[in-house]
């Protein structure tokens, strides 16, 4: 029995698709496993030779010796500047997007084309400015600080995503709202957000793993360890107090790494799910 | 007293100008269809009506004052749209106490003409549910119980009926007549269904292209529509249409096939007209007496009646035959015209009156 030629080929595609999405799922995946194999070694195998992916001992002291209170500082520190950044930049983003995305003005297209531009800024650039302007405002070591940093950073892609949904929503449940009699802002607040939940949801999980992950600001606009978010604390800690504490660091990296995995579990459906179900023809 | 008017309403987008100068006096309590073909600008004067869209010119009146100036909200009008929009993530309940909430109506008010409102449009039952698990014709009438909880002086519909089926469409006509005669409100429907129009409006206003063609009763447009564009439209099926002219002294009717019927009026000789008749005025007659002579192509039995599409020297012709007609595809019929009812139209697509048998 001979299969025909374009089925062959159909299936000779779909082949080399699934090899090299395998060999980049996989090269990802390297890092991930060797911090968690490290994670679980003693520190003298860490640099033994040959590496090993599965460790001779396995121990899970570099685990406990993190629950202590510095973690607890670093923990909060982290989650008090995520959920800040993401609900700022999640917010404005959305006011602007919204903005950009109803009321025509000239220069609208320009604008979005210019948060676009700002995102090919090197973020090194970004910090000595902002580093400048958090002196002058006396903001140097504050949550607010890294806060706004993140933000910054963040509000472009905020900004374009939701001007995206804000495009696609139906015009006619605003204005349905108008002719009930609410002032635009009300609009916003009252139909325009909980309609926009899936994309506001996207924006807010963005800027909090951005802002989660995030390292040079961190190290720089913070100066003490009670303001420091997680991973400029790890960095700090490990590499210069205990001087290459590596499995340690790994075990802690793997710790933080979870509410992120978390967060996705959770929200994955919201990002895809369709909340204008049911506003127009269905 | 809640009488609308505009006065030379004119809207541009650019240098297009959609609407050239709408005047328009719609009475109290009355019930006005704007029809037309997409395009027509019928939903944009009644957005403008609403205060949804800016016009570039003219003036909107409500109960005789000018509320071109005032938002949506301050015009005292409900609207219910053609995409139902509802708010998705409110209940039933809620989408209908939005509008009283936002003019800071007291709780009990608000549950009072909410119920009430659930209570005329058979909602009740579905109170807590949201849209997306509401059918077409439920969401239809959350969407007209979110206008009529509050009773504004006018209710605007934007073709609120055609996404639902046939049946459905039947049945909501009936409502949104009922309707605006229990709330004594001024309605202003806009549709490009003329069946739709001719059964709920008290006038029909016939939109063309950013011009109002002709404004008037149901039956008034229909025996006697102002232009051929009104003839084809209002009607179903479509006035038969013929171009042809007539003889010196106005009294016969001539295509360029030669062929010529006697029109039993005098009109003012004109090179070129076009002469309609409309499906019902014809009768299918095999005696010499017929006008007409041609050939059935079609026949559609439509269970009441009988539409028998015959070809003639003077163009394809449709007869409105009783219910079991006899009418057979390739007969030779003969087809007799009511001469009561012609309808003649100048070059222009004009109205002609006859001047005297």
């Amino acid at each position: 029995m001979s299969v025909s030629a374009p089925i062959l080929r159909r299936r000779a595609n779909q082949a080399a698709l699934y090899l090299s999405v395998c060999t980049l799922v996989l090269i990802m995946l390297i890092p991930i496993g060797w911090m968690l194999s490290t994670s679980f070694k003693p520190l003298r195998d860490v640099f033994q030779t040959p590496p090993q992916w599965i460790p001779d001992e396995i121990t899970f002291k570099n685990y406990v010796a993190q629950f202590n209170e510095v973690l607890g500082t670093l923990m909060l520190n982290s989650m008090i500047v995520a959920v800040g950044a993401a609900v700022l930049a999640t917010f404005v983003g959305a006011m602007t997007a919204y903005g950009i995305s109803r009321f025509r003005f000239k220069g609208g297209a320009l604008l979005m084309l210019f948060f676009m531009g700002s995102l090919a800024f090197p973020v090194p650039l970004l910090m000595i400015s902002l580093y400048s302007l958090f002196v002058k405002l006396g903001l140097l070591n504050t949550y607010a600080a890294l806060i706004l940093g993140h933000t910054a950073v963040t509000i472009p892609v905020s900004i374009w995503l939701l001007k995206n949904f804000f495009d696609q929503l139906p015009r006619e449940v605003e204005e349905a709202a108008y002719v009930d009699g609410a002032s635009p802002l009300k609009v916003f607040l009252f139909v325009v957000l909980p309609m926009a939940r899936p994309a506001l949801a996207a924006s807010a999980i963005f800027v909090f793993v951005v802002s989660w992950n995030e390292l040079l600001f961190g190290l720089t606009f913070t100066s003490t360890t009670d303001m420091r978010p997680l991973p400029a604390g790890i960095t700090l800690v490990f590499l210069q107090e205990f001087e290459g504490a590596w499995s340690e660091m790994m075990a802690l990296a793997v710790m933080v790494s979870i509410p992120v995995l978390i967060l996705f579990f959770f929200f994955q459906k919201t990002f895809l799910r369709g909340v204008t179900a049911g506003a127009v023809k269905g | 007293m809640a009488n609308v008017q505009t006065r030379n309403i004119k809207k541009k987008y650019g240098s297009v100008e959609v609407l050239h100068g709408i005047d328009l006096e719609i009475e109290d309590k009355e019930f006005v269809a704007l029809v037309g073909p997409s395009g027509c600008g019928k939903s944009t004067l009644l957005r403008i009506i609403a205060g949804l869209e800016e016009h570039s010119g003219g003036d909107v009146l409500i109960g005789g004052e000018t509320v071109s100036d005032l938002t949506p909200k301050d015009r005292d009008i409900a609207m219910v749209f053609q995409s139902y929009a509802l708010y998705p993530h409110k209940n039933v309940y809620e989408n209908l106490a939005f509008t009283l909430r936002m003019r800071n109506t007291p709780k009990g008010e608000i549950d009072t003409k909410v119920r009430a409102a659930a209570e005329a449009l058979n909602l009740t039952d579905y109170l807590d549910r949201a849209p997306a698990q509401l059918s077409g014709g439920q969401r239809q009438r959350v969407a007209m119980g979110r206008a009529l909880v509050r009773k504004p002086k006018v209710f605007l519909f934007d073709e609120p009926l055609s996404n639902l089926d046939a049946k459905l469409r039947v049945e909501m006509r009936t409502e949104i007549r009922r309707l605006h005669q229990d709330l004594n409100a001024t309605s202003i429907y806009v549709t490009h269904d003329q069946v739709e129009a001719m059964t709920m409006a008290d006038r029909i206003v016939v939109l063309h292209d950013g011009d109002i063609i002709q404004v008037g009763k149901p039956m008034e447009l229909y025996d006697a529509p102002a232009t051929t564009f009104v003839a084809s439209f209002i009607g179903s099926p479509q006035m038969n249409l013929f171009e042809g002219n007539l003889d010196a002294a106005g009294g016969h009717f001539h295509v360029s096939t030669g062929s010529s019927i006697r029109l039993g009026k005098q009109y003012r000789s004109e090179a070129s007209v076009t002469l309609g008749i409309r499906p019902d005025d014809l009768e299918l007659d095999a005696s010499d007496a017929a006008d007409i002579q041609g050939k059935i192509r079609v026949v559609e039995h439509t269970g009441g009646e009988t539409l028998v599409f015959v070809d003639t020297p003077f163009g394809p012709l449709c007869v409105r035959a009783p219910a079991r007609s006899q009418a057979r595809v390739g007969d030779i019929t003969g087809v007799k015209i009511d001469r009561e009812r012609l309808h003649m139209f100048d070059a222009s697509g004009l109205r002609m009156s006859a001047g005297g048998a």
